[in-house]
């Protein structure tokens, strides 16, 4: 019922003058380097693990590599070790100028273990041969020999492990990119620790206000405690007031004819009548009420002075 | 073989990086508003309390004008005190100004709301008095 959908694969020899053609759309393609694509030798190294040969191989092929940044690779046959050196930005840009995306490369292997070449000489493209000499598979110039094979790679099948490419590692450094990303994510990760510090402090202040209005009894909202604080604060105003402003009535140099003969308070509005107190008595009588700045008001009878102030 | 770009991948991560930055700019400010709150709530509950502590602690205020009523130099004035759910009155149609110095010595240096205040001199030794107290 259902028809599993399989893409047709090509195995693809790359060469930087193979002839340029047309793919169809739906082809997966796996690759293989000419050695024009890569440098390659064959070492003998006292060292047992292949790991710790992948340390050794910059400097392995430091004398012989022009400028540019290259990748390693390297495998193991008996007791010797292919050492290989390779530009991934040349071979993408390669495979780009001919047609072939990223997207459908399935490998990318190197000829050297790949092909099974003995004696054999195959023609790559029109003035080149590939031939082997010495173990290690080297491009020739055509000329050289006098009978050549086309290289069929048709009915081949891939033996060899493919090597990873670095699409980007012209752009940065491999090394200096994990060094730099672990950087900015441990950054990131100190700034969200400090977000989750704060948030639980915020919980912790939020839990205290709580506590403060329990204790304290107060009304739910802060409104309406603002406005019994006024409350409280405006009678608090008044009373100091009262008291303050009587205390200056009461020390008042009154000769001894002057005397206060009322006092009234109500709706903060101050009243005294002071008997004998004529309009010239004023600037004694409250020299202290001008040097405090209260604002009075005196009207002036046939019995004295009545003072008004609005507290 | 399609590969992130690593030019792609610092960018996403300088991106959450800021954004990170912003997030905790927002939460230090969130801090300091409700480190802010909580000053201003525990400032105003001190002060709302010492405030009706005074003017609205009808206990301590009955308790209190009570004592200064009982006081030896009022026992022989002619005081009326008048008690309501709010208020108290002390008035007196006539009350010796020795008396009356002592009432509103006491009452002044107390912390008493006081309402309504009338003092009239009757004569050289003598004066009413009306004075409303809220509770």
């Amino acid at each position: 019922m259902f028809t599993k959908f399989r893409r047709k694969t090509t195995t693809l020899f790359l060469d930087p003058y193979m002839e340029k053609r047309e793919y169809p759309k739906d082809r997966k393609f796996h690759i293989i380097l000419s050695p024009s694509l890569y440098w390659v030798k064959k070492v003998q190294l006292p060292v047992k693990y292949i790991r710790e040969v992948k340390k050794l191989l910059p400097s392995l092929f430091e004398d012989i590599l022009p400028q540019g940044h290259f990748s390693y690779s390297v495998y193991k046959e008996g007791e010797s070790y292919y050492i290989f050196a390779y530009e991934d930005k040349k071979i993408f840009d390669l495979l780009s100028s001919v047609g072939i995306a990223s997207t459908d490369i399935l490998g990318v292997y190197f000829a050297q273990a790949e092909l099974d070449m003995q004696e054999d000489v195959y023609q790559i493209n029109q003035k080149q041969v590939l031939y082997k000499k010495d173990d290690i598979l080297i491009v020739a110039p055509k000329v050289w020999f006098k009978e050549v094979k086309p290289l069929d790679l048709s009915q081949h099948s891939i033996v060899s492990s493919k090597i990873s490419l670095q699409q980007y590692g012209h752009i940065v450094d491999k090394g200096s990119l994990y060094k730099l990303a672990a950087l900015v994510v441990m950054l990131i990760l100190v700034v969200g620790m400090e977000i989750f510090i704060t948030k639980a402090k915020i919980s912790e202040i939020e839990k205290l206000e709580s506590g403060v209005f329990t204790r304290y009894k107060l009304l739910p909202t802060m409104m309406q405690n603002k406005a019994v604080l006024a409350k409280y604060t405006k009678i608090y105003q008044l009373q100091t007031k009262l008291r303050a402003y009587l205390e200056l009535f009461l020390k008042m140099p009154l000769q001894s004819t002057q005397k206060i003969t009322l006092v009234t308070y109500k709706n903060a509005l101050l009243h005294v009548s002071i008997s004998n107190v004529s309009q010239k008595d004023e600037k004694k009588l409250f020299e202290k009420f001008v040097a405090q700045k209260i604002a009075y008001k005196t009207k002036y009878t046939k019995d004295g002075v009545d003072v008004e102030i609005m507290l | 073989m399609n590969q992130l770009n690593p030019l792609h991948v610092g960018a996403l991560l300088l991106v959450l990086l800021i954004f990170s930055f912003v997030k905790l700019h927002e939460v230090k400010g969130e801090l300091q508003t409700v480190q802010h709150h909580y000053k201003e709530s525990e400032k105003l509950a001190v002060k709302l309390k010492s405030l009706k502590n005074v003017y609205a602690n009808k206990k301590k205020t009955k308790r209190s004008l009570e004592r200064i009523l009982k006081q030896p130099s009022l026992r022989k004035a002619d005081l009326q005190v008048e008690k309501t759910k709010t208020h108290i009155i002390i008035k007196s149609a006539s009350l010796h100004t020795r008396e009356l110095n002592s009432l509103m010595g006491k009452v002044l240096n107390g912390n008493y709301n006081i309402v309504e205040l009338k003092i009239k001199k009757l004569n050289e030794t003598d004066a009413s008095l009306y004075m409303e107290i809220q509770w």
